[in-house]
C-alpha cells in the first residue's frame, strides 16, 4: 500500500489528471441526478395538483317538491348503496361526506344582498319595531302595511338593510301579510306601534323602501296551518265594503300572528319576560350573526372548487395535513370577509350549533334575463337557523384563505351559499346531520291537492368520491358491473389532456439523466483503459519479483481506491456547491415578490432537500461502482499468468515498434 | 518528401488507433456522448419550454367583470366608457385577450327605416354586442350571412343582426337598415349593414362600437363584460392591465374611493379564476429555470471533461514519442501524428453524437454550433497541450525518465 501511495505522488501530474477526470464526471453525474430528482418531484407535484372526482346528482334520485316536477330517474333507496359502492371501489382514493353546521359569533354579521329566499335564507329575517302608517289590500298577498321604523327601539335588520342603499329609505318598511284576523279585519291598526317578526324580501323600487313579508314558521306550507281561505257571503260583502274581493285568508287564532301591539317599547316587552318574543328576538339575533359551517375532508372534491367555479382568491386552501389533524383552520367566502372586515390570519370564535333544514324550490332561468326566459327547477336545502337549540361546542378558527366564485354564489346541489365557511371535518367531533330532512310538497291524490311529506336522508351535493387520476373509465366499469352505470358524473380538471404532456416532460428529464450516465460510463471506460495499462505493467513486475497475487492486487487497488475517494470527494463537494447554487437561484427567482410562503414554496424546498440528497447519494454510489469495476479488472489481471501478463506487454511493445 | 512523411504518419496514426481498439472506442464514445449531452441539454430547454406552452394552452382562463362585491356578473350598469379599454387597446390589452364578450343593456325607443324610406317604430329593443350569442343566451338562433364572421361585431363598421321575419317582410330586398335612437336630441338615422338574422322577437343586435359611439352616443350602459385570455401564461400581464380600471380581487373590503384611468370611480371587480394552473405550471417553470441556470455549468463540465480526457489519453504515450524522436522523427511530425489521431477520434465521436441527436429529435433538433465548436477546440487543445509538453522536451530526458 505504501508503494502504491508513493507511486501516486511520484507522478503527480498524472495522478492529478486522473483525479480531475473522475471528479468532473462525478460532479456532472451528481448534478444530473439531482436535477432529475427535482424534475421528478416537480412533475409529481403538478400531477398531484389534479383531483378527479365522481359525483352523483342526488336530485336524480328524489321527487322534487315543485308541483310539476317529473319522476326521479332512479329510486331513492339506491342512493345509499351507490355511495357505498363508490367508497368500496379499488380506484377510490377517498370519499368526502360533507356535513353542515352553523356557528354563531356576535362579531360576525351574515351577508345578504336581498331577500331572495333561496340564496340568502334565513338571514333576511328581522325584527322591526315601528308604527303602522297605512294598511290596505294588495293584489299579490292579502294586505300590505307600511311601518315607520322606530330607530330608538329594538330592531334587528339584515345586512343589506343596515348597509344603506342611497336609493332606498331604511326608515320605512312595506310589510305584506296573508292572514286577516279571524273576524276578517286587518291585523294592524294605523297609528299603533308594533313589534314585527318579518322576512325582508327585498326592495320596492316604486315606493323606495324595503319590503318584507310576515313569515309564520319559515316553511311556506305551514302558512296554511295558521289560517284558511274564506269566501265572503253576499251579506258580508255588503257589511264590509272595504274588502274588495270575494275570497280572503284569515287566521284561525289571532295569537299566531308574528307581531304584537306594543304599549311601550319592544325592550320593555322583552324585559317583562315574554317568552315567545324573547325567543323570537334571540333566534333572529343569533341567526343574523351566524355563518354556515361546511365540514369536509377535501375542498377540491366539491364540484364548485374542482371545476374552478369557486376558487381561492386570498391565502390558500386547507392542506392535507390540516385535514388529517383536524386543524382549527378555515376558508371563508369573500362576501363574509368583506362584510366583516376579516382578513387571512384573523381568528373567529364560533359557538357551533346544528340547524334543521327546510327544502325550497329554486327556479333557474334559461336564457337572458332581459328577454323572456324559461326556467328549470331544483330543490335546495336551506338551514332554518337558530331556533333555540343547544350549542354543541365553541371553536376558534384561523382564517387561512378566502374563496369567491366566477359568478354569484347561490344555494344549490353543486353550489355554495354566501355565508359558508369551510373547515376540516375532524376539527369538530360528533355525528352531524343524522336527522332526516322533511321535504313537503303538494301532490294530487284522488283528484285533490294534498300535502305530501318526503323524507331525505342526506343533503344533495354533500357526497363526492375522489378517484385516482386517470382511472375514471375503470371506476365507471366497476360501477356498471354493480348496476350503477351512468349514475356518476366525472370531473378531472383536465387531467386527461395534460397528463400526457407532463409525462412527455418527464421523459425528456429522464433522457438527460440517461445521457449523463452514459457519459459517465464512457469517461470511466477511458480512465480505466488508460490506468489499467500501467497497472498491468506494475502487476507483471510485482508478480515476477515474487510478490503474492493477493498482495499485488491490494497494492494496485489501494492506488485506485485513493484516487477514486479523493476524486469523488472533490466531485461531491463541487457538485453540491454548484447544485445548491443553481437551486437557490431557481427557488429565489420563482417566488420573487411573494410575501408569504405558499404550499408550493414549501413543496419546492422539500424537493430541494430531497434532490440534494440524490446528489451526494449518486456521488457515493458512483465511487463504489467505480471501485468495484476496478476491483474486478484488477482481480482478473492479478489472476493471470505472469508470462501472459508480460507477453501482453511485450506484444504491445512490439506492435508499437512496427 | 514531406508529403510522403505526413501520409505515412497518418497511416501510422490509423494503425495505432486500430491496435489499441478498446481505448479508441472508449475515446470515440466519450466524445460522442459528451457532444450528445451538450446538444441534448440545450435542446431540452427548448423541448421543456414547448411542453410548458402545451400545458398553458390546455387552460382556458375566462376573465369576468363583476360588481364591487362580486355578486353579479350581469346587469352591471357599467359606464360605456369601459369599452374604450378594448376599442383603444389600452395598455395593449388586445394582444393578450380573445373572445371578447361585451353586451349593452336592452335599449328601447328606436325607429328604423330601410331604403324604402318608411319609418317604422321598433317594437323590440336594440342591443350592442361584440360577439355572436349562442342559442342559450337569448333562446333563439343567430346566423351570420356567408360573407361575414363573428369578428364583424368587434369592428367599428356599423353592422347588425335583425329578425329574420323583418327580412322576409322586406322580401330580402334590403341589406342595410337605418336606426334612430329617439332619445337623441339630434334625431339622426345611422346606417347599419345587415350581417345576419335571428329567429327571435323584434330585437336588433348591433356591433357594440357603432351602437355605442354613433347610435346612442354612449348613453346606454354595459350589461356584461367578459373575455378569455389568448394563452393562460398571460394571466399576470392581463391582471396588471385590469388593475388600472377594476378592483383587484384579492383586496378584502376593497371600496376604492378613487378614480381609475378612465376617470371613473372604481366600482367593478375583475375575476380571473385560474383553477389549479399555478400548482401545475409553477413547478414546471421552476424546473425549466433550474435547467437554464444549470446548463452553462454542465456545458463547462462537459468541455472540461473532454479536455482532460484528450490530455490524459495523449500524455500516456511518452515512451512512444521518445522512440519516434530517437528514430529521427521531428518534433512537428510527432505533434502532427498525435494530433491527427485525436482529431480523427474526436471528429468521429462528434459526428456520431450529432447524428444520434438528429436521429432522436429530427426536424425539431436545434444544433448549437458554437457550443460544439467550443467543445472541439477544448478537446483538441487538451491534445495539443499534452503533445507539445512531450514533443518539446529533450529525447534523452524522456528516455532517462523511462529508465
Amino acid at each position: 500500500m505504501k508503494y502504491s501511495i508513493k507511486k501516486l505522488y511520484r507522478a503527480p501530474i498524472k495522478t492529478a489528471i486522473f483525479i480531475l477526470l473522475i471528479a468532473l464526471s462525478a460532479s456532472a453525474l451528481s448534478i444530473s441526478m439531482g436535477m432529475w430528482k427535482y424534475s421528478y418531484d416537480s412533475i409529481k407535484y403538478s400531477k398531484d395538483a389534479f383531483t378527479t372526482i365522481g359525483i352523483v346528482r342526488e336530485l336524480e334520485f328524489m321527487e322534487q317538491i315543485y308541483t310539476s316536477s317529473g319522476e326521479p330517474k332512479y329510486d331513492y333507496e339506491l342512493l345509499g348503496k351507490v355511495k357505498q359502492a363508490a367508497e368500496d371501489s379499488q380506484y377510490t382514493k377517498h370519499t368526502d361526506r360533507r356535513k353542515y353546521l352553523m356557528g354563531y359569533s356576535p362579531d360576525i354579521t351574515s351577508f345578504a344582498s336581498d331577500g331572495t329566499r333561496e340564496r340568502f335564507y334565513p338571514y333576511p329575517y328581522g325584527i322591526i319595531t315601528g308604527v303602522c302608517e297605512s294598511i290596505g289590500f294588495t293584489r299579490g298577498s292579502n294586505y300590505a302595511a307600511i311601518f315607520k321604523i322606530d330607530k330608538e327601539d329594538l330592531n334587528i335588520l339584515p345586512y343589506f338593510v343596515e348597509r344603506k342603499d342611497p336609493n332606498i329609505s331604511n326608515e320605512y318598511i312595506y310589510v305584506r301579510g296573508l292572514h286577516l284576523t279571524n273576524d276578517l279585519r286587518f291585523p294592524f291598526e294605523v297609528g299603533e306601534k308594533y313589534i314585527v317578526h318579518v322576512y325582508f324580501s327585498g326592495r320596492d323600487n316604486d315606493l323606495k323602501m324595503y319590503s318584507g313579508r310576515l313569515d309564520y314558521s319559515g316553511r311556506y306550507s305551514e302558512i296554511v296551518k295558521y289560517g284558511e281561505f274564506y269566501n265572503l257571503s253576499e251579506e258580508e260583502k255588503k257589511e264590509r265594503p272595504e274588502i274588495d274581493r270575494d275570497r280572503v285568508s284569515r287566521a284561525y287564532e289571532d295569537t299566531v300572528h308574528p307581531f304584537q301591539k306594543l304599549t311601550s317599547s319592544a325592550q320593555a316587552l322583552l324585559d317583562s319576560g315574554d317568552k315567545r318574543w324573547n325567543e323570537l328576538v334571540n333566534n333572529c339575533r343569533i341567526t343574523k350573526h351566524s355563518t354556515e359551517i361546511l365540514l369536509t375532508d377535501d375542498m377540491y372534491s366539491m364540484y364548485s372548487f374542482n371545476t374552478g367555479d369557486l376558487y381561492i382568491v386570498n391565502g390558500r386552501a386547507i392542506s392535507k395535513d390540516e385535514y388529517e389533524q383536524g386543524a382549527k383552520v378555515c376558508v371563508i367566502s369573500w362576501n363574509v370577509a368583506v362584510t366583516n372586515d376579516l382578513r387571512v390570519g384573523d381568528k373567529i370564535k364560533l359557538s357551533v350549533y346544528e340547524s334543521d333544514f327546510s327544502v325550497f324550490n329554486r327556479h333557474i332561468p334559461i336564457g337572458d334575463r332581459g328577454s323572456s326566459a324559461d326556467y328549470i327547477t331544483e330543490d335546495i336545502f336551506a338551514p332554518l337557523g337558530y331556533r333555540g337549540q343547544d350549542f354543541i361546542t365553541e371553536a376558534e378558527y384561523e382564517i387561512i384563505g378566502e374563496y369567491r366564485g366566477k359568478g354569484a354564489l347561490d344555494r344549490g346541489e353543486f353550489l355554495i351559499s354566501h355565508n359558508m365557511i369551510i373547515v376540516p371535518s375532524k376539527s369538530l367531533e360528533g355525528d352531524f346531520n343524522t336527522k332526516p330532512i322533511i321535504a313537503e310538497t303538494v301532490r294530487s291524490v284522488d283528484g285533490k291537492s294534498q300535502f305530501v311529506k318526503k323524507e331525505r336522508t342526506s343533503i344533495p351535493g354533500s357526497f363526492s368520491v375522489v378517484i385516482e387520476n386517470g382511472k375514471t373509465e375503470e371506476f365507471e366499469k366497476e360501477m356498471e358491473a354493480l348496476g350503477y352505470g351512468g349514475m356518476f358524473y366525472y370531473f378531472d380538471q383536465n387531467y386527461s389532456e395534460i397528463a400526457g404532456k407532463l409525462d412527455g416532460y418527464m421523459k425528456t428529464a429522464s433522457f438527460i439523466l440517461f445521457i449523463s450516465v452514459l457519459a459517465w460510463v464512457c469517461i470511466v471506460a477511458v480512465f480505466l483503459s488508460i490506468y489499467m495499462i500501467d497497472s498491468r505493467k506494475n502487476l507483471a513486475t510485482m508478480l515476477s519479483l515474487g510478490a503474492g497475487r493477493v498482495r499485488a492486487f491490494f497494492s494496485e487497488m489501494s492506488g485506485i481506491v485513493l484516487i477514486v475517494i479523493i476524486a469523488s470527494t472533490i466531485g461531491l463537494i463541487a457538485g453540491m456547491e454548484l447544485y445548491g447554487d443553481v437551486l437557490d437561484k431557481t427557488i429565489a427567482a420563482g417566488f420573487e415578490g411573494m410575501s408569504a410562503p405558499t404550499e408550493l414554496f414549501k413543496a419546492m424546498n422539500i424537493s430541494k432537500m430531497q434532490s440534494t440528497k440524490a446528489v451526494w447519494l449518486s456521488a457515493i454510489i458512483q465511487a463504489v461502482v467505480l471501485i468495484l469495476i476496478a476491483a474486478i479488472i484488477e482481480c482478473t489481471q492479478s489472476g493471470q499468468d505472469v508470462f501472459r501478463l508480460m507477453k501482453g506487454l511485450k506484444k504491445s511493445k512490439n506492435a508499437k515498434k512496427n | 518528401m514531406r508529403k510522403r512523411t505526413e501520409l505515412y504518419l497518418m497511416r501510422y496514426g490509423i494503425t495505432n488507433i486500430l491496435r489499441s481498439l478498446p481505448k479508441s472506442i472508449a475515446l470515440v464514445c466519450a466524445a460522442m456522448v459528451l457532444t450528445l449531452s451538450i446538444c441534448i441539454i440545450s435542446q431540452s430547454i427548448v423541448t421543456q419550454t414547448q411542453s410548458l406552452e402545451d400545458v398553458y394552452s390546455e387552460y382556458i382562463i375566462e376573465t369576468v367583470i363583476t360588481d364591487q362585491f362580486c355578486i353579479e356578473e350581469t346587469n352591471l350598469a357599467m359606464n360605456s366608457k369601459y369599452y374604450n379599454i378594448i376599442s383603444q387597446n389600452l395598455h395593449g390589452i388586445r394582444d393578450y385577450i380573445t373572445d371578447i364578450k361585451i353586451r349593452s343593456s336592452f335599449s328601447s325607443n328606436y325607429t328604423y327605416m330601410f331604403d324604402d324610406k318608411v319609418e317604422r317604430e321598433l317594437g323590440g329593443s336594440v342591443v350592442g354586442l361584440t360577439y355572436l350569442p349562442d342559442e342559450e343566451e337569448f333562446k333563439h338562433e343567430f346566423n351570420l350571412m356567408p360573407l361575414y364572421d363573428e369578428s364583424i361585431l368587434l369592428d367599428s363598421r356599423p353592422s347588425c343582426i335583425v329578425p329574420k321575419r323583418m327580412m322576409e317582410d322586406m322580401g330580402w330586398e334590403y341589406y342595410t337598415v337605418r336606426l334612430r335612437y329617439d332619445k337623441q336630441e339630434e334625431n339622426e338615422f345611422v346606417e347599419f349593414n345587415i350581417v345576419g338574422t335571428h329567429e327571435g322577437p323584434d330585437n336588433i343586435y348591433c356591433s357594440y362600437e357603432s351602437f355605442n359611439d354613433e347610435l346612442t352616443k354612449g348613453t346606454v350602459s354595459i350589461y356584461s363584460f367578459r373575455f378569455n385570455l389568448i394563452n393562460s401564461k398571460y394571466t399576470g400581464e392581463v391582471a396588471k392591465i385590469l388593475k388600472f380600471y377594476f378592483i383587484e380581487p384579492s383586496i378584502v373590503g376593497a371600496i376604492r374611493r378613487e378614480l381609475n384611468e378612465l376617470k371613473i370611480l372604481f366600482r367593478y371587480t375583475f375575476v380571473m379564476p385560474k383553477g389549479n394552473l399555478d400548482d401545475v405550471v409553477k413547478p414546471i417553470e421552476s424546473d425549466i429555470r433550474k435547467l437554464k441556470i444549470a446548463e452553462p455549468f454542465l456545458f463547462v463540465l462537459s468541455v472540461a471533461t473532454g479536455l482532460v480526457v484528450s490530455f490524459m489519453s495523449t500524455k500516456n504515450r511518452k515512451a512512444e514519442f521518445a522512440v519516434m524522436r530517437s528514430l529521427g522523427t521531428g518534433k512537428a511530425m510527432v505533434f502532427f501524428e498525435a494530433f491527427f489521431e485525436q482529431l480523427l477520434l474526436c471528429l468521429t465521436g462528434m459526428l456520431l453524437g450529432i447524428a444520434v441527436f438528429f436521429a432522436i429529435y429530427r426536424q425539431n433538433a436545434v444544433l448549437v454550433v458554437w457550443k460544439i465548436a467550443v467543445f472541439f477546440v477544448c478537446y483538441m487543445s487538451g491534445t495539443a497541450i499534452s503533445v507539445l509538453n512531450v514533443a518539446l522536451v529533450n529525447v534523452m530526458k524522456i528516455m532517462k525518465a523511462n529508465e
